[in-house]
């Protein structure tokens, strides 16, 4: 119950900030219609912006409710129904937005494996919000937040995938999954960028439930019973 | 409609009177007016402070004198705090208790520690030295912030129901109720980000109170309140002694320091 109600009223949150979520809706389109006339790159930056939309948005989300999150600890929710229930909004507004690129890529690209491209967005996704989640609750501020971001994914962007290095940044997944279903690589390659996003996944997991246990915590105390008689 | 007579009824309104009584006041108001052969204006000043006055009338009175909390159970004790910030001393060997039933207000200079303790009662602050024991049930008013931007008084209510597993329409009910105590009554179209300073404070304690907490810590809750809503609050700080609830209120407004049964004053900043 919880968790619905931190997810519902997410979602209410967000979808109020129209110009915020149409300035994240064409950050993906706009690197797509930039390589649009490749269509291997034209669908991996799509995908990749949408990793970076999911990312902002669950930043702001994030930092923008950590003093109403100390209240609401106070006033009785768990640190892991806010968690959970920002995840699952930030998540459903996402995958509305995949959804509406999956389309724009069938329709406008010669697409192979479509099951591929819709793995390489879900991939971007899946990292994106505990990505940004996790940068929020370490940084605690928006700037900051939004620069750090920006390195790590303008870095994801700019990197070779072919560089071992690029094998460290969170994002490499949707490249991985992209040579399975854009150059019709062997399955080697799926394998590799699936389980590089589960990885990823579980690092960010582990550093979330780390820093929400401190940022989020209610120090000890000795409970006292409530009793009153008049 | 004249100026004075629909800005009447919109104070009325706001604060919570029914359409039917707003009417029916308003009728009155022309019946003497006519009878006196004067404008309203003259007779009963500006609208807004005419409303307000009449609608802290039409509100539950705060009633009989308050029995002393003795024999009640205490709600909260700390019991040696310190907390430093770095090399500055913020609290130093803080000891209270807070009955069932009674308020305490923390008073002191500003950077004495006042929101620190507050929050060390919470358990969002954790102390240096020293042991907090309170109920479990805390309802919490911090000095600013602890509302959400772009979500109405109802979806809070809505949001806050939830922590206690109350469903959403008892929230809203009862957040409705609650701030029609405190002289409001909150619009669904308005965002927290859209209220004025004062309202959004109503909305900030509202909150605090939603689902009955035992003990309710407060930090300068009155902050933007016109004088009406700040007599009303402290009336609404009577009955929530009435009920039981242990209340600590942080407060720079000295001169109603006779309203709470005690006094706790934190030592000034060490420089």
């Amino acid at each position: 119950m919880q968790m619905i109600a931190i997810a519902r009223a997410t979602s209410r949150g967000l979808v109020r900030r129209r110009s915020a979520l149409l300035l994240l809706t064409v950050l993906p389109l706009a690197f797509y219609l930039a390589r649009r006339d490749v269509t291997h790159s034209a669908i991996v930056v799509l995908a990749l912006g949408l990793g970076w939309a999911a990312a902002m948005l669950s930043l702001f989300s994030t930092v923008n409710a950590l003093e109403l999150d100390h209240r609401l600890r106070v006033a009785g929710f768990s640190a892991r129904s806010i968690l959970l229930g920002r995840i699952l909004a930030i998540s459903s507004m996402g995958l509305a937005l995949m959804v509406g690129y999956l389309v724009l890529a069938v329709v406008d690209q010669d697409v192979t494996r479509l099951g591929g491209v819709a793995l390489m967005m879900l991939c971007a996704l899946l990292v994106g919000v505990p990505l940004g989640i996790t940068v929020g609750l370490v940084l605690k501020r928006e700037l900051e937040g939004a620069l750090a971001l920006i390195i790590l994914l303008a870095t994801q962007f700019m990197t070779d995938p072919e560089r071992p290095v690029a094998h460290w940044l969170p994002l490499w997944s949707v490249r991985g999954v992209a040579d399975w279903a854009l150059d019709l690589k062997d399955r080697t390659f799926l394998v590799d960028g699936l389980a590089h996003a589960g990885a990823t996944l579980a690092l960010l997991s582990l550093v979330i439930a780390g820093f929400s246990a401190l940022r989020l915590r209610i120090h000890r105390y000795r409970p006292l019973t409530s009793s009153w008689s008049d | 409609m004249t100026g004075w007579r629909n800005n009447f009824l919109r104070a009325l309104a706001e604060r919570a009177v029914s359409a039917e009584m707003g009417d029916e006041l308003l009728r009155e108001a022309d019946l003497e007016a006519a009878e006196r052969g004067l404008p309203p204006e003259q007779i009963f000043g500006p609208a807004t402070a005419y409303a307000d006055q009449l609608a802290r009338a039409l509100r539950v009175p705060s009633g009989s004198p308050l029995a002393l909390a003795e024999q009640s159970s205490p709600a909260l004790r700390l019991n040696g705090i310190s907390k430093r910030y770095g090399r500055r001393q913020v609290l130093n060997d803080v000891t209270l208790e807070v009955r069932h039933g009674e308020s305490v207000a923390v008073v002191g200079a500003n950077g004495s520690g006042k929101s620190t303790l507050l929050k060390v009662c919470a358990g969002t602050v954790k102390p240096d030295a020293g042991t907090v024991e309170r109920t479990e049930h805390v309802g919490y008013v911090p000095q600013s912030g602890g509302t959400a931007e772009f979500l109405t008084a109802t979806e809070h209510f809505e949001l806050f129901a939830a922590a206690r597993q109350n469903s959403r329409r008892r929230g809203r009910a009862t957040g409705e109720r609650l701030a029609a105590s405190l002289g409001w009554s909150p619009s669904s179209e308005h965002t927290a980000g859209q209220l004025s300073g004062g309202t959004r404070q109503k909305l900030n304690v509202v909150l605090g109170e939603l689902s009955g907490p035992d003990l309710l810590l407060l930090d300068e809750p009155y902050q933007g309140f016109d004088h009406g809503s700040y007599i009303d609050l402290w009336t609404q700080i009577d009955r929530w002694r009435e009920k039981g609830t242990g209340v600590l209120i942080v407060t720079h407004m000295l001169g109603d320091l006779d309203r709470v049964d005690r006094i706790i004053e934190l030592d000034s900043p060490e420089d």
